[in-house]
């Protein structure tokens, strides 16, 4: 079943008005339940303005954003659709509302009006399965950067979200918060089938994808597999975007005349078809 | 030429309960022909590290010498020392404020006193610098540019004030793979043509193999690693132990060195990396 459905979706900034800016033209995608979708593109690539309108942050200007069948525009499906999808954002600091780690993530359920043993449950659920359930009673501010991005998502996932859209969650995360960050997403993903929209510069993260999908002027300019997606160096290069390290190095190889198999992406692929 | 810390310690909320040492008898020196990369994970002190080189922070014990001049000493002296270190710090754009990209360049130099011809040179240097276009930008609103010519203007007014030495706390965090690529290639060119001492915080252990002279690794507040490039990262053990990652160059030729295939894997630019590999690939056809 298709989980978001985008039919040929524009959204203009400014309408009307002199600096009236096309952000995203005529986007159609689909991404299927339980599917991990990364997206990449430049800064100003339209990227951010299509995860708003995933769980109708933004309207459409034209054309459709359909969540399980339900249109963004219509009023009566915004409780269900924020529901369904949970955000993550680039900055933890700025969507951290609550002095103590539990309550920033009950924050969200207290709004459904979910009875409050029924919140505990979630709370203590959604910590656990993002690992931070001995954070519980922390004040956020002293957490690190990847631990604040954890307890973004239980927030959502204690919203019973089925699908988490993350914009460049890691982009100000040290080395081993994006770690965290990524396999703790990519853990929710395997176990529980959420559908993840992951936005990314880190090409290295969104090799983990099922789907990659690369943006350029607000428009999906090709999408594919990692795999066939990442082998088109010269092309992304081009669109001033990186591929993995193995990939690159692989393609200069391959130039220099050297026989190497196609589709090669991490270390271990390129040292194994090295030394093979 | 240099700045210089001597046994710098600093406590956040001294005799309190949240009581905390955030750098322990740091002693480094920083020289204004290195480009000095500071790197560290999370809360290993590099940020107060930093604040402590144009005297935003007053260190709890030890001194802070800026060309000789102890720069937390109340004397004219050290104000001029301090104005020598240009900073900037996480997410400039966020400090952004005037209502033309002019203004906001020119507010610094305007408050040192520099009559106006003097100043337009500076703002017109700097822009020229970050490459963004004078007459086109300068009465535009900075809000209404896109991030990465945001950032490049905050940067510019750093610029302007023709700092000495030029801190910058993780530039190009958010910016795409360009952006990044053409600031840091700015920095190396500011450090080159203009002589400028560089220094640079930064989680990204690729950019501080491929620029830095010199590597500053900062673990639970004390410095563990003060040494060029080359030397710091062979000290893998420390590096891990810190918390960061091995530069991704490093990496591949260690998993290519491991699988069997005798190379090199003390090189850090691409190139060199690629070149490495094939020769030992033409050399070992057979592994």
């Amino acid at each position: 079943m298709e989980f978001i459905e985008l039919k040929d979706m524009s959204h203009v900034y400014y309408s009307g008005m002199k600096n009236e800016y096309k952000a995203l033209d005529q986007i159609n995608l689909s991404v299927r339940q339980g599917e991990f979708v990364a997206v990449i593109g430049t800064n100003g690539s339209g990227k951010s303005t299509l995860a708003k309108h995933l769980n109708a942050i933004l309207l459409p200007s034209s054309g459709r954003c359909l969540i399980r069948g339900m249109d963004t525009r219509e009023e009566e499906n915004l409780w269900q659709i924020r529901q369904e999808v949970g955000m993550v954002f680039q900055n933890p600091d700025n969507q951290i509302i609550a002095a103590v780690v539990e309550e920033d993530v009950a924050f969200g359920v207290e709004n459904l009006g979910v009875e409050s043993s029924q919140i505990r449950t979630r709370v203590m659920e959604a910590l656990r399965a993002v690992g931070m359930e001995h954070y519980r009673k922390f004040a956020p501010h002293l957490l690190s950067g990847g631990q604040k991005q954890r307890i973004a998502i239980a927030g959502a996932l204690a919203m019973q979200t089925k699908c988490l859209v993350l914009d460049e969650p890691t982009a100000m995360l040290d080395p081993i918060g994006r770690r965290e960050v990524l396999s703790t997403v990519k853990k929710l993903h395997e176990e529980r089938g959420i559908t993840v929209v992951y936005i990314t510069h880190f090409m290295e993260e969104a090799v983990k994808a099922d789907r990659v999908v690369v943006m350029e002027k607000g428009r999906i300019c090709f999408e594919g597999t990692p795999a066939a997606v990442f082998t088109q160096v010269a092309r992304l290069e081009k669109l001033g975007l990186d591929v993995p390290l193995a990939a690159k190095v692989a393609d200069r190889l391959r130039r220099k005349g050297m026989k190497l198999p196609a589709e090669i992406l991490s270390d271990e692929e390129l040292a194994v078809a090295l030394c093979r | 030429m240099s700045i210089e810390l001597k046994n710098v310690t600093y406590t956040y909320m001294p005799r309190t309960p949240f009581e905390r040492t955030a750098l322990h008898e740091v002693s480094i020196c920083i020289k204004k022909d290195e480009f000095t990369a500071i790197v560290g994970h999370t809360g290993s002190g590099k940020s107060t590290l930093v604040q402590h080189l144009n005297g935003l922070l007053l260190p709890t014990n030890g001194q802070v010498f800026v060309e000789g001049t102890d720069i937390n000493k109340k004397e004219p002296a050290a104000l001029a020392a301090k104005r020598r270190v240009g900073m900037v710090f996480q997410y400039p754009e966020h400090q952004l404020f005037e209502e033309s990209v002019y203004k906001d360049i020119a507010f610094g130099p305007r408050n040192m006193e520099l009559a106006e011809e003097e100043v337009e040179r500076r703002v017109r240097k700097a822009m020229e610098f970050v490459n963004l276009d004078y007459e086109e930008y300068k009465e535009h609103s900075p809000f209404q540019l896109s991030g990465g010519q945001m950032r490049r203007v905050a940067i510019a007014g750093v610029i302007a004030l023709q700092p000495d030495y030029l801190v910058l706390d993780e530039p190009t965090a958010g910016l795409d793979p360009r952006g990044h690529k053409d600031l840091l290639a700015k920095l190396s060119q500011l450090h080159k043509q203009e002589k400028i001492g560089i220094v640079l915080v930064s989680h990204n252990m690729d950019d501080v193999a491929r620029l830095a002279d010199r590597v500053i690794l900062l673990n639970q507040s004390r410095v563990v690693i003060n040494s060029s490039a080359k030397t710091a990262f062979r000290e893998t053990k420390k590096i891990r132990a810190a918390g960061l990652d091995i530069p991704q160059v490093t990496a591949l030729l260690q998993t290519i060195s491991e699988q069997g295939l005798a190379v090199d894997t003390d090189v850090f630019q691409f190139d060199e990396a690629v070149e490495a590999i094939f020769q030992a690939a033409k050399g070992a056809k057979s592994c």
